[in-house]
C-alpha cells in the first residue's frame, strides 16, 4: 500500500514538475526499486531500457510515421475529402459528413489524431466558412473526427498496449474497427441533426463522370490500408512488415505518381518521422522498467485487492476504470497513460474475466477523449491553429462529441461482441 | 504522435541554426550545429537502413520462401541506435512528451524553482545512466548476439552516447530558467 503512494506521488511530482514524461517513469522505477529494496542498481536501468524497445512489432511504430509523413502531403488530403464529398456530400450538411467520412480514410492511413486533424483542417475549415457553417461547429467536427484515427487501425497506441498486455496486434487492430465506425456513425447523426437545426445545405449530387474521376484520383490512396489489412488479415504480413510495405508503397506513389514527394524533402520527412518515433518510444524503453518495479513491488496485487474490497462486479470495474483514465487522458497522451495504466490494472482486469483485447480497445478510445478535452487538448490546440478560433470555444463545441464517445464506450462495456467479435471471427 | 505539433517545432530549430548565424556565432554554437548535422545524417541513414532491411526480409521470404536469418536482428538493433540518437535531437528541440500545463500555472518565481529542480533531476537520470554504462559495458563487452555474433557492448553503448549528447543542452535549460526569470520580473 505505501508502495503504491510512494509510486504515484514521486510519479505525478517528477511529471508535473516538467520532467519529460520518459525521464519520470525511469526515475520513478528508481525511487520504487530502492524504497523495495534499499539499494540502486543502475544497471538494470540500462538494461531495462534497451529491452524496451529491442523488439520487433515495435518496429511497426517508426514505419507507419515515416509512412504517415509520405502520405501527408496537401494533395492527398484534398483528394480524399473530394472523394468522401462525392460519396456523401448530398444529403444535408453533407461537408460535414464530408469531413467524418475523410476523416476516417485518414484514420486508416495514419495512427495518430491529431495528424489527421491537422490534414483534414486545412481542406475543411475553410471549406465549411464558405458555405456558412458555423465555425464552432466546423472546428470542434473536424477536431472530434481526427479522435477517431488512432482507433481505425493503423494505431500507435494499439501497438504499444499490445507489446505491453502481449495481444495480437493483429487483433487488436481488427477489434478497433467496429468502435472506430460507432464513434463516426454516432458523430453524423449529431451533425444531420445539426444541420437540420442551423439549416445547412446539401452540396449538389455529383454525377457519374465526377464520382469516377474523384475514385480513380484517389484510388490509390485508398489502397493503402487495403494493402495494410489485407495482408495482416490474410496472415500474409505481420503488422511491422506491413508497415514497411506501407513506407515503400507511399514513397513509390507519392514520387512517381502523384509527384508530390520530392528528393530533396525526403531528408525532413525521415526526420520528422524519427522525431515522432523516439517521442513514442523513449517513453515505451523507460515504461518496460517501471512495469517491471511495478510488479516487483507488488503493486498490480495492491491494486486489484483495492479494487476487489470496491466490487467484484466487472461492469463496476469497467466504469469505474474508465472514469479514472478520462481524468488522466487530460493531462497524458495516450501512450504515456498506456504505459502507465496497463500493468497496473490489466492484472486487475485479467482475474475479472475481462478480456485483455477489449480492455486495450476501451482505454485507447476512451484516452482518444484526451485530445479534445483542455489543458493538453492537442487536436483542439491543431484545429484553433488553422482555424483561429479560441481554444475555449472549440472546447465548449466538442462536449457533445465527447459525449458521443463517452456513449460509444457505455455500448462498448456493456455489449462487449461490439469489440471482441470481428477480431475473433477474422483471426483465428 | 503529434505531428503538426513537431512541424512547427522542428520548423523553428532548423531555422534556429541560420538566426544564430546573424548575432555572434560563439564556438559552442558552431560546434552544437555541426554535431546536429552529423546526428541528423545518421539517424536518417540508420531509418533507410531500417526500411531496407526489413523490406528485404519481407521480399526474400516471397521470392525464395525462406526468410533472412539475420536481417531480424540487425533492423532491430539499427532501431535501437535510431531511437536514442533521434531522442537526442527531439530533446533538443524540446519535443518529448512534457507536461508542462501544471508548471506553467504557477508563479514566475515558483516556475523557475520548479524548472531548476526538473532540470537537475534530468541530470540525476543521466548520471545514473552514465553510472549503469560504467557497471554493465564491461560485462556485455564478452556477449555476443545470437544471430549475427554483434558485440552488445556496441549496442547497448548508444544509451550513454545519447545522454551525454543532452548533457549541455540539459545545463543550458537549468540556466536559461534564470535568464526568463529576470526577464519576467523586472
Amino acid at each position: 500500500m505505501t508502495t503504491l503512494l510512494v509510486f504515484l506521488i514521486s510519479l505525478f511530482m517528477f511529471i508535473f514538475i516538467g520532467v519529460p514524461i520518459f525521464i519520470s517513469l525511469g526515475l520513478s522505477s528508481l525511487v520504487i526499486w530502492m524504497w523495495t529494496f534499499g539499494t540502486l542498481e543502475p544497471a538494470i536501468l540500462m538494461q531495462k531500457m534497451l529491452i524496451g524497445i529491442d523488439s520487433f512489432p515495435l518496429m511497426a511504430i517508426p514505419f507507419f510515421m515515416l509512412a504517415g509523413e509520405l502520405m501527408n502531403s496537401g494533395g492527398v488530403s484534398r483528394r480524399l475529402v473530394s472523394f468522401a464529398s462525392c460519396i456523401i456530400g448530398w444529403v444535408r450538411g453533407g461537408l460535414g459528413f464530408a469531413t467524418i467520412l475523410a476523416s476516417m480514410f485518414i484514420a486508416a492511413i495514419l495512427g495518430s489524431a491529431s495528424a489527421s486533424a491537422a490534414m483534414i483542417g486545412m481542406v475543411m475549415i475553410p471549406a465549411m466558412t464558405e458555405k456558412g457553417y458555423r465555425s464552432s461547429f466546423s472546428s470542434g467536427l473536424i477536431a472530434a473526427a481526427g479522435s477517431v484515427g488512432p482507433i481505425i487501425p493503423p494505431s500507435i497506441p494499439l501497438i504499444v498496449y499490445g507489446v505491453i498486455a502481449e495481444v495480437s496486434i493483429a487483433k487488436l487492430f481488427v477489434g478497433g474497427y467496429i468502435p472506430g465506425i460507432l464513434m463516426s456513425l454516432a458523430f453524423m447523426v449529431y451533425t444531420y441533426f445539426h444541420a437540420r437545426k442551423n439549416n445547412y445545405l446539401a452540396e449538389k449530387s455529383p454525377n457519374i463522370t465526377e464520382i469516377w474521376v474523384s475514385f480513380k484520383d484517389s484510388i490509390l490512396t485508398l489502397l493503402l490500408p487495403v494493402i495494410i489489412m489485407g495482408g495482416i488479415l490474410g496472415g500474409i504480413f505481420t503488422p511491422t512488415e506491413a508497415a514497411v510495405i506501407a513506407v515503400v508503397y507511399a514513397f513509390a506513389v507519392g514520387t512517381f505518381v502523384y509527384r508530390e514527394i520530392q528528393l530533396k524533402n525526403i531528408p525532413h520527412i525521415i526526420l520528422r518521422a524519427a522525431n515522432s518515433t523516439a517521442m513514442v518510444l523513449m517513453v515505451m524503453s523507460t515504461a518496460t522498467l517501471l512495469s517491471w518495479v511495478l510488479t516487483l513491488g507488488r503493486i498490480p496485487h495492491t491494486v486489484t485487492s483495492i479494487l476487489y474490497s470496491v466490487s467484484t462486479n466487472p461492469f463496476v470495474f469497467l466504469l469505474l476504470v474508465n472514469l479514472f483514465v478520462i481524468v488522466i487522458g487530460m493531462f497524458l497522451d495516450a501512450v504515456s497513460a498506456l504505459t502507465i495504466i496497463t500493468p497496473i490494472l490489466l492484472p486487475a482486469a485479467k482475474s475479472m474475466g475481462i478480456d485483455p483485447l477489449l480492455f486495450g480497445i476501451l482505454l485507447t478510445v476512451n484516452l482518444s477523449i484526451g485530445v479534445l478535452t483542455p489543458p493538453v487538448g492537442l487536436n483542439l490546440y491543431v484545429v484553433s491553429s488553422i482555424s483561429g478560433i479560441d481554444v475555449m470555444k472549440i472546447s465548449k463545441a466538442v462536449i457533445p462529441f465527447i459525449l458521443l464517445i463517452i456513449l460509444v464506450i457505455l455500448i462498448m462495456i456493456f455489449f462487449q461482441n461490439t469489440v471482441t467479435y470481428l477480431p475473433n471471427v477474422i483471426i483465428r | 504522435m503529434s505531428a503538426t505539433k513537431l512541424k512547427i517545432r522542428s520548423q523553428s530549430v532548423d531555422s534556429g541554426g541560420e538566426i544564430i548565424g546573424m548575432s555572434k556565432e560563439t564556438l559552442y554554437h558552431r560546434v552544437d550545429r555541426t554535431l546536429n548535422r552529423i546526428l541528423e545524417f545518421v539517424v536518417m541513414i540508420l531509418f533507410i537502413i531500417m526500411v531496407i532491411l526489413v523490406f528485404a526480409q519481407v521480399y526474400t521470404r516471397f521470392l525464395t520462401n525462406n526468410s533472412l536469418t539475420w536481417s531480424e536482428e540487425l533492423s532491430r538493433f539499427i532501431m535501437i541506435w535510431m531511437v536514442f540518437l533521434a531522442s537526442s535531437l527531439t530533446y533538443k528541440k524540446r519535443a518529448h512528451i512534457t507536461v508542462e500545463n501544471i508548471v506553467n500555472l504557477l508563479s514566475p518565481p515558483a516556475k523557475s524553482v520548479a524548472r531548476k529542480i526538473a532540470h537537475v533531476l534530468m541530470l540525476i537520470f543521466v548520471i545514473i545512466i552514465f553510472w549503469g554504462a560504467y557497471m554493465i559495458l564491461p560485462t556485455v563487452s564478452m556477449q555476443k548476439s545470437p544471430a549475427n555474433n554483434i558485440v552488445m557492448a556496441y549496442v547497448y553503448a548508444v544509451i550513454p552516447l545519447s545522454m551525454l549528447l543532452i548533457v549541455p543542452e540539459i545545463i543550458k535549460g537549468f540556466f536559461e530558467t534564470t535568464v526568463t526569470k529576470g526577464d519576467e520580473n523586472p
